[in-house]
């Protein structure tokens, strides 16, 4: 009879949890339109981050921008991923409302077709393949830059094809460059993965989509910290090194002012 | 005799005493003050900060600049304020250009953010205009879509309800 009950109980607790989550809707990933999948896996008394360098879960996912004659089904992964990229540099964008293709230029008018950048984010600078994320801006500035420790200490390896498909050990930093309404919280992140089709791309395997197992710290914009890493994307992608943080103006805003009421 | 023991073993004692007190004012002092503390790279982010409005679209930061002031006038800088807008004769167009003078504005604003008894809705409506300049420059993901449609539709059962 105990066991029976017990049984009948827990269901009813999923269930009701099943209901919580899809009262508000959800993504193809699962993730619940209010974004806060995290919210219940989080351990007590890690609401209130003490710190940037805390480690806490998240729940990640991917978006790319799909290309022309290198994405099967072009137009369905334009409509899924927003923009798409046409010509035969991907110089030109089009968008999922079949509004007038323009210029895949940045905030500059710059291209950003080409070696590294292959869309603009929010702020009008070019995402890096592999290397950008969305994050809530409510919780992260442009140019913050999210670590997963367990990829930058090493004890878990990621690999990502970059120049000419060449594959190299990603750096486990991600930085902040755009922005989405599906976004949303603090332990929400969607990492952008360029051109790479979802299918077989190693960011597709490795986003932690609700399990909320994996963790990050974050390195905030203009902090050495922050330089550094984005100075190790640099030479992953056989830039310059500086580029990124020049991108980012990622120099000298660290300003703490105390002041008493 | 014993009330001379008592005495002097709380002669001996008391510097030590005097230390617990003190480092518990100490930790008091200190936690007292990290509250009182703004950092403008943390969140909450009341402004845009100065490279946010750099690196941004002109179009954005037009928007933004030109809302900005509007927002303000809402934010008190403190309890006892003698004038009414104390950003009338600011320029923010001219303070964006430099990062000393916009991070000082951004100081100013955290400051008096901290109370929120004072300006709660205020600097809460202040970040939401950080929050939606640049409307037209936003993901549009499906889910992104999907998320604003939600919300869209959220926003007007509610204010059915209200208006019922």
């Amino acid at each position: 009879m105990l066991p029976a009950l017990s049984i009948i109980l827990i269901v009813s607790i999923c269930e009701t949890g099943s209901a919580k989550r899809s009262s508000s809707g959800g993504n193809r990933w699962g993730i619940p339109n209010d974004g806060l999948w995290c919210k219940d896996a989080k351990p007590k008394g890690a609401e209130k981050r003490k710190s940037d360098s805390d480690e806490q879960p998240f729940a990640s996912t991917i978006y790319n921008v799909p290309r022309q004659g290198v994405t099967p089904n072009f137009r369905a992964a334009v409509t899924l991923n927003g923009t798409g990229l046409i010509g035969p540099q991907g110089d030109m964008k089009v968008t999922y409302n079949n509004s007038r293709p323009q210029k895949n230029v940045d905030r500059n008018g710059e291209p950003c077709a080409g070696k590294v950048g292959a869309v603009a984010g929010s702020a009008g600078i070019c995402l890096t393949p592999f290397f950008t994320v969305a994050a809530d801006p409510r919780y992260y500035s442009i140019g913050d830059v999210i670590c997963i420790p367990e990829i930058e200490n090493g004890s878990k390896k990621l690999e990502v094809p970059l120049t000419r498909g060449e594959k190299k050990t990603h750096s486990g930093c991600f930085i902040v460059a755009d922005k989405g309404s599906a976004i949303k919280g603090e332990n929400r992140f969607d990492f952008f993965t360029g051109t790479a089709p979802e299918k077989g791309n190693p960011l597709t395997d490795f986003a932690d989509k609700k399990s909320c197992n994996q963790k990050f710290q974050v390195y905030r914009a203009g902090s050495e910290e922050a330089t550094k890493r984005m100075n190790a994307i640099d030479k992953l992608w056989d830039m310059e090194e500086g580029s990124l943080a020049k991108r980012y103006q990622n120099a000298g805003s660290s300003r703490r002012v105390a002041r008493r009421r | 005799m014993k009330t001379r023991w008592i005495l002097l073993t709380a002669f001996l004692f008391s510097p030590l005493f005097a230390n617990a007190q003190g480092s518990g004012l100490l930790q008091q002092a200190a936690q007292e003050t990290k509250e009182n503390t703004v950092d403008i790279r943390r969140p909450p982010f009341w402004m845009m900060t100065y490279f946010e409005i750099k690196n941004n679209y002109a179009d954005t930061r037009e928007e933004y600049l030109k809302k900005l002031p509007v927002a303000l006038k809402k934010v008190k800088m403190s309890k006892i304020e003698s004038k009414n807008d104390p950003f009338a004769d600011f320029n923010f167009t001219e303070a964006a250009q430099t990062q000393r003078d916009w991070e000082a504005l951004m100081t100013k604003v955290y400051t008096a953010c901290l109370d929120k008894d004072l300006n709660g809705k205020a600097c809460e409506d202040l970040a939401d205009l950080r929050l939606n300049v640049g409307h037209e420059h936003r993901r549009q993901t499906k889910e992104d879509r999907e998320v604003e449609a939600f919300e869209h539709s959220t926003k007007k059962k509610k204010s059915k309800a209200k208006n019922n």
